[in-house]
Protein backbone atom coordinates (compact mmCIF):
# COMPACT_ATOMS: atom_id res chain seq x y z
CA UNK A 1 0.00 0.00 0.00
CA UNK A 2 1.67 3.66 -0.86
CA UNK A 3 1.22 6.72 1.18
CA UNK A 4 -1.52 8.07 -0.66
CA UNK A 5 -3.45 4.98 -0.25
CA UNK A 6 -2.99 5.20 3.35
CA UNK A 7 -3.72 9.11 3.76
CA UNK A 8 -6.97 8.06 2.43
CA UNK A 9 -7.93 5.57 4.92
CA UNK A 10 -6.60 7.89 7.77
CA UNK A 11 -9.15 10.55 6.11
CA UNK A 12 -11.57 7.87 5.60
CA UNK A 13 -11.38 7.64 9.72
CA UNK A 14 -9.41 4.76 9.85
CA UNK A 15 -6.86 6.86 12.49
CA UNK A 16 -4.22 3.61 13.47
CA UNK A 17 -3.24 3.51 9.82
CA UNK A 18 -1.44 6.50 10.42
CA UNK A 19 1.22 4.31 12.41
CA UNK A 20 2.74 3.17 8.98
CA UNK A 21 2.93 6.60 7.97
CA UNK A 22 4.85 7.24 11.31
CA UNK A 23 7.04 3.75 10.87
CA UNK A 24 7.99 4.65 7.24
CA UNK A 25 9.16 8.31 7.71
CA UNK A 26 10.41 8.88 10.98
CA UNK A 27 14.01 8.01 10.65
CA UNK A 28 13.74 10.66 7.57
CA UNK A 29 12.33 12.73 9.69
CA UNK A 30 14.36 12.61 12.44
CA UNK A 31 17.14 12.99 10.25
CA UNK A 32 16.12 16.85 8.78
CA UNK A 33 15.18 17.71 12.82
CA UNK A 34 18.59 16.57 13.89
CA UNK A 35 20.27 18.76 11.54
CA UNK A 36 18.01 21.91 12.41
CA UNK A 37 17.77 21.73 15.89
CA UNK A 38 19.77 20.79 18.80
CA UNK A 39 20.30 16.57 18.81
CA UNK A 40 18.47 16.21 22.05
CA UNK A 41 15.21 17.92 20.72
CA UNK A 42 15.32 16.71 17.08
CA UNK A 43 12.97 13.78 18.93
CA UNK A 44 10.76 16.21 20.62
CA UNK A 45 10.46 18.28 16.81
CA UNK A 46 9.93 15.27 14.77
CA UNK A 47 7.02 14.01 17.24
CA UNK A 48 5.46 17.81 16.84
CA UNK A 49 6.05 17.00 12.83
CA UNK A 50 4.07 13.93 13.41
CA UNK A 51 1.02 15.60 15.26
CA UNK A 52 1.30 18.38 13.02
CA UNK A 53 0.98 16.39 9.34
CA UNK A 54 -1.83 14.69 11.22
CA UNK A 55 -3.75 17.81 11.55
CA UNK A 56 -3.07 19.16 8.05
CA UNK A 57 -3.43 15.80 6.03
CA UNK A 58 -6.27 16.78 4.89
CA UNK A 59 -3.97 19.32 2.59
CA UNK A 60 -2.22 16.61 1.01
CA UNK A 61 -3.52 16.55 -2.54
CA UNK A 62 -1.56 13.70 -3.81
CA UNK A 63 0.51 16.09 -6.15
CA UNK A 64 4.13 15.78 -4.69
CA UNK A 65 5.16 12.79 -2.59
CA UNK A 66 4.13 12.83 0.64
CA UNK A 67 7.76 12.36 2.09
CA UNK A 68 8.32 15.99 0.33
CA UNK A 69 4.99 17.60 2.34
CA UNK A 70 6.21 16.07 5.30
CA UNK A 71 9.65 17.25 5.24
CA UNK A 72 8.15 21.11 4.07
CA UNK A 73 6.12 20.16 7.87
CA UNK A 74 9.27 19.43 9.33
CA UNK A 75 11.16 22.16 8.23
CA UNK A 76 8.52 24.56 9.44
CA UNK A 77 8.44 22.90 12.87
CA UNK A 78 12.42 23.14 12.98
CA UNK A 79 11.93 27.40 12.20
CA UNK A 80 8.94 27.44 14.92
CA UNK A 81 11.37 25.72 17.85
CA UNK A 82 13.66 28.69 16.89
CA UNK A 83 11.07 31.32 17.06
CA UNK A 84 10.10 29.59 20.11
CA UNK A 85 13.74 29.60 21.69
CA UNK A 86 14.68 33.42 20.60
CA UNK A 87 15.48 34.90 23.74
CA UNK A 88 19.08 31.77 23.74
CA UNK A 89 20.19 34.36 21.17
CA UNK A 90 21.16 36.77 24.13
CA UNK A 91 23.50 34.29 25.31
CA UNK A 92 27.01 35.75 25.38
CA UNK A 93 29.95 34.32 23.47
CA UNK A 94 31.84 34.35 26.64
CA UNK A 95 29.10 32.42 28.81
CA UNK A 96 30.23 29.21 26.35
CA UNK A 97 33.27 28.69 28.54
CA UNK A 98 36.84 28.60 28.51
CA UNK A 99 36.86 25.67 26.08
CA UNK A 100 35.22 27.43 23.04
CA UNK A 101 37.83 30.09 23.37
CA UNK A 102 40.82 27.85 23.22
CA UNK A 103 39.52 25.63 20.18
CA UNK A 104 39.52 29.05 18.25
CA UNK A 105 42.66 29.56 19.34
CA UNK A 106 43.97 26.11 17.97
CA UNK A 107 42.81 26.36 14.69
CA UNK A 108 45.61 25.05 12.42
CA UNK A 109 47.31 27.26 10.34
CA UNK A 110 46.72 27.39 6.02
CA UNK A 111 47.52 24.31 4.53
CA UNK A 112 46.86 21.80 6.74
CA UNK A 113 44.07 20.24 6.07
CA UNK A 114 44.11 16.90 7.92
CA UNK A 115 44.49 19.13 11.34
CA UNK A 116 41.36 21.64 9.99
CA UNK A 117 39.31 18.04 9.41
CA UNK A 118 40.58 16.40 13.47
CA UNK A 119 40.02 19.98 14.62
CA UNK A 120 36.24 20.10 13.25
CA UNK A 121 35.56 16.96 15.07
CA UNK A 122 35.57 18.40 17.71
CA UNK A 123 32.49 18.84 20.74
CA UNK A 124 33.74 22.89 20.99
CA UNK A 125 33.16 23.39 17.45
CA UNK A 126 29.61 22.03 17.78
CA UNK A 127 28.77 24.30 20.83
CA UNK A 128 30.23 27.22 18.41
CA UNK A 129 28.45 26.02 15.59
CA UNK A 130 25.26 26.01 17.67
CA UNK A 131 25.76 28.85 18.99
CA UNK A 132 26.42 31.31 16.06
CA UNK A 133 23.77 29.63 14.23
CA UNK A 134 21.37 30.24 17.34
CA UNK A 135 22.24 34.49 16.20
CA UNK A 136 20.56 34.16 13.07
CA UNK A 137 16.63 34.30 12.45
CA UNK A 138 14.95 31.10 11.57
CA UNK A 139 14.61 31.40 8.14
CA UNK A 140 18.51 32.41 7.68
CA UNK A 141 19.36 29.81 9.70
CA UNK A 142 17.28 26.77 7.79
CA UNK A 143 18.23 28.26 4.43
CA UNK A 144 22.35 28.53 5.43
CA UNK A 145 21.99 24.72 6.86
CA UNK A 146 20.63 23.78 3.80
CA UNK A 147 22.48 25.13 1.07
CA UNK A 148 25.70 25.95 3.17
CA UNK A 149 26.17 22.88 5.45
CA UNK A 150 23.99 19.82 3.84
CA UNK A 151 24.93 21.43 0.20
CA UNK A 152 21.51 20.63 -1.00
CA UNK A 153 20.72 22.14 -4.47
CA UNK A 154 19.23 25.84 -4.24
CA UNK A 155 16.28 24.61 -6.52
CA UNK A 156 15.50 21.46 -3.91
CA UNK A 157 15.94 24.12 -1.04
CA UNK A 158 13.06 26.56 -3.20
CA UNK A 159 11.08 23.50 -3.09
CA UNK A 160 11.03 22.53 0.10
CA UNK A 161 10.91 26.23 1.39
CA UNK A 162 7.97 26.94 -1.51
CA UNK A 163 10.47 30.02 -1.99
CA UNK A 164 12.04 31.19 -6.01
CA UNK A 165 15.24 30.58 -6.93
CA UNK A 166 16.54 33.88 -6.67
CA UNK A 167 14.76 34.10 -3.17
CA UNK A 168 17.14 31.01 -1.97
CA UNK A 169 20.28 32.97 -2.91
CA UNK A 170 19.78 36.11 -1.78
CA UNK A 171 18.77 34.50 1.94
CA UNK A 172 21.55 32.39 1.44
CA UNK A 173 24.01 34.70 0.66
CA UNK A 174 22.84 36.87 3.40
CA UNK A 175 22.78 34.36 5.87
CA UNK A 176 26.28 33.62 5.41
CA UNK A 177 27.49 37.09 5.47
CA UNK A 178 25.45 37.13 9.02
CA UNK A 179 26.98 33.97 9.93
CA UNK A 180 30.84 35.52 8.93
CA UNK A 181 30.06 38.85 10.84
CA UNK A 182 29.13 36.75 14.01
CA UNK A 183 32.39 34.25 13.47
CA UNK A 184 34.40 37.23 13.03
CA UNK A 185 33.05 38.67 16.41
CA UNK A 186 34.87 35.73 18.08
CA UNK A 187 38.45 36.42 16.57
CA UNK A 188 38.20 40.13 17.35
CA UNK B 1 40.18 40.85 11.05
CA UNK B 2 42.42 38.25 9.46
CA UNK B 3 40.04 36.99 7.08
CA UNK B 4 42.01 33.80 5.96
CA UNK B 5 41.61 32.52 9.96
CA UNK B 6 37.92 33.68 9.17
CA UNK B 7 38.01 31.29 6.61
CA UNK B 8 39.45 28.30 8.10
CA UNK B 9 37.09 28.75 11.42
CA UNK B 10 33.40 29.03 8.70
CA UNK B 11 35.51 25.82 7.09
CA UNK B 12 35.72 23.96 10.62
CA UNK B 13 32.33 24.57 11.32
CA UNK B 14 30.84 23.33 8.08
CA UNK B 15 33.02 20.36 8.35
CA UNK B 16 31.82 19.68 12.05
CA UNK B 17 28.29 20.09 10.91
CA UNK B 18 28.70 17.72 7.35
CA UNK B 19 29.93 15.21 10.32
CA UNK B 20 27.05 15.56 12.08
CA UNK B 21 24.84 12.14 11.78
CA UNK B 22 21.17 11.87 13.30
CA UNK B 23 20.27 10.26 16.31
CA UNK B 24 18.60 6.74 15.58
CA UNK B 25 14.44 6.85 16.12
CA UNK B 26 13.68 6.31 20.05
CA UNK B 27 12.02 3.58 21.25
CA UNK B 28 8.55 3.46 21.62
CA UNK B 29 8.48 7.02 18.94
CA UNK B 30 5.37 5.49 17.08
CA UNK B 31 3.42 4.90 19.83
CA UNK B 32 4.18 8.08 21.47
CA UNK B 33 3.03 9.65 18.08
CA UNK B 34 -0.16 7.67 17.74
CA UNK B 35 -1.27 8.30 21.73
CA UNK B 36 -1.05 12.02 20.94
CA UNK B 37 -2.92 11.09 17.31
CA UNK B 38 -5.76 9.32 18.88
CA UNK B 39 -6.18 12.14 21.56
CA UNK B 40 -6.54 14.71 18.40
CA UNK B 41 -8.83 12.67 16.80
CA UNK B 42 -11.35 12.10 19.55
CA UNK B 43 -11.20 15.60 21.04
CA UNK B 44 -11.54 17.04 17.29
CA UNK B 45 -14.39 14.24 16.76
CA UNK B 46 -16.05 15.49 20.06
CA UNK B 47 -16.35 18.69 18.98
CA UNK B 48 -17.90 17.68 15.72
CA UNK B 49 -20.28 15.64 17.38
CA UNK B 50 -21.02 18.19 19.84
CA UNK B 51 -21.23 20.96 16.99
CA UNK B 52 -23.62 18.75 14.37
CA UNK B 53 -26.28 17.85 17.69
CA UNK B 54 -26.16 21.39 18.56
CA UNK B 55 -26.26 22.35 15.22
CA UNK B 56 -29.36 20.21 14.50
CA UNK B 57 -31.52 20.36 18.05
CA UNK B 58 -30.89 24.18 17.58
CA UNK B 59 -31.00 25.55 14.19
CA UNK B 60 -34.76 25.81 13.80
CA UNK B 61 -34.96 27.91 16.69
CA UNK B 62 -32.05 30.03 16.16
CA UNK B 63 -33.43 30.74 12.83
CA UNK B 64 -36.89 31.70 14.26
CA UNK B 65 -35.29 33.73 16.35
CA UNK B 66 -33.27 35.41 14.22
CA UNK B 67 -35.66 36.21 11.91
CA UNK B 68 -37.97 37.80 14.44
CA UNK B 69 -35.15 39.51 16.66
CA UNK B 70 -34.60 41.40 12.93
CA UNK B 71 -37.89 42.04 11.63
CA UNK B 72 -38.34 43.66 15.23
CA UNK B 73 -35.44 45.60 14.59
CA UNK B 74 -36.22 46.86 11.28
CA UNK B 75 -39.96 47.27 12.74
CA UNK B 76 -38.79 49.29 15.40
CA UNK B 77 -36.34 51.21 13.47
CA UNK B 78 -39.18 52.34 10.76
CA UNK B 79 -41.35 53.23 13.71
CA UNK B 80 -38.49 55.36 15.44
CA UNK B 81 -37.86 57.34 11.82
CA UNK B 82 -41.30 58.41 11.64
CA UNK B 83 -42.10 59.32 14.94
CA UNK B 84 -38.57 61.23 15.17
CA UNK B 85 -40.36 63.13 11.84
CA UNK B 86 -43.42 63.74 13.08
CA UNK B 87 -42.30 65.17 16.23
CA UNK B 88 -39.86 66.94 14.67
CA UNK B 89 -42.45 68.62 12.72
CA UNK B 90 -43.99 69.35 15.68
CA UNK B 91 -41.10 71.11 17.53
CA UNK B 92 -40.18 67.79 19.51
CA UNK B 93 -36.65 66.28 19.87
CA UNK B 94 -34.89 62.76 19.99
CA UNK B 95 -34.69 63.00 23.90
CA UNK B 96 -38.63 63.58 24.63
CA UNK B 97 -39.16 60.88 22.00
CA UNK B 98 -36.64 58.44 23.52
CA UNK B 99 -39.13 58.16 26.61
CA UNK B 100 -42.33 57.66 24.54
CA UNK B 101 -40.16 54.43 23.33
CA UNK B 102 -40.83 50.61 23.96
Amino acid sequence: MNDAEIVRRVLAGEVNAFARLVEAHAAQVMNITARHVPPDRAAEVAHETFVRAFERLGTYKGESPFAHWLTRIALRRCADFWRGRSRSRETTFSALGDGTREWIESIPAEHDEGGLDAHAQRTEAGVILDWALSKLAPEDRLVLTMTHMDGQALGDVGELLGWSLSKVKVRSHRARRKLREILGTMLD
Amino acid sequence: MDDGRLDRLEQALVLHAGGRTAPAVPRGFTDQVMRAVRARAEASGGFWALFQFAARRFAPVGALAATAACGYAQLSERLFNQALLSMSLHGGGAFSLARLMP
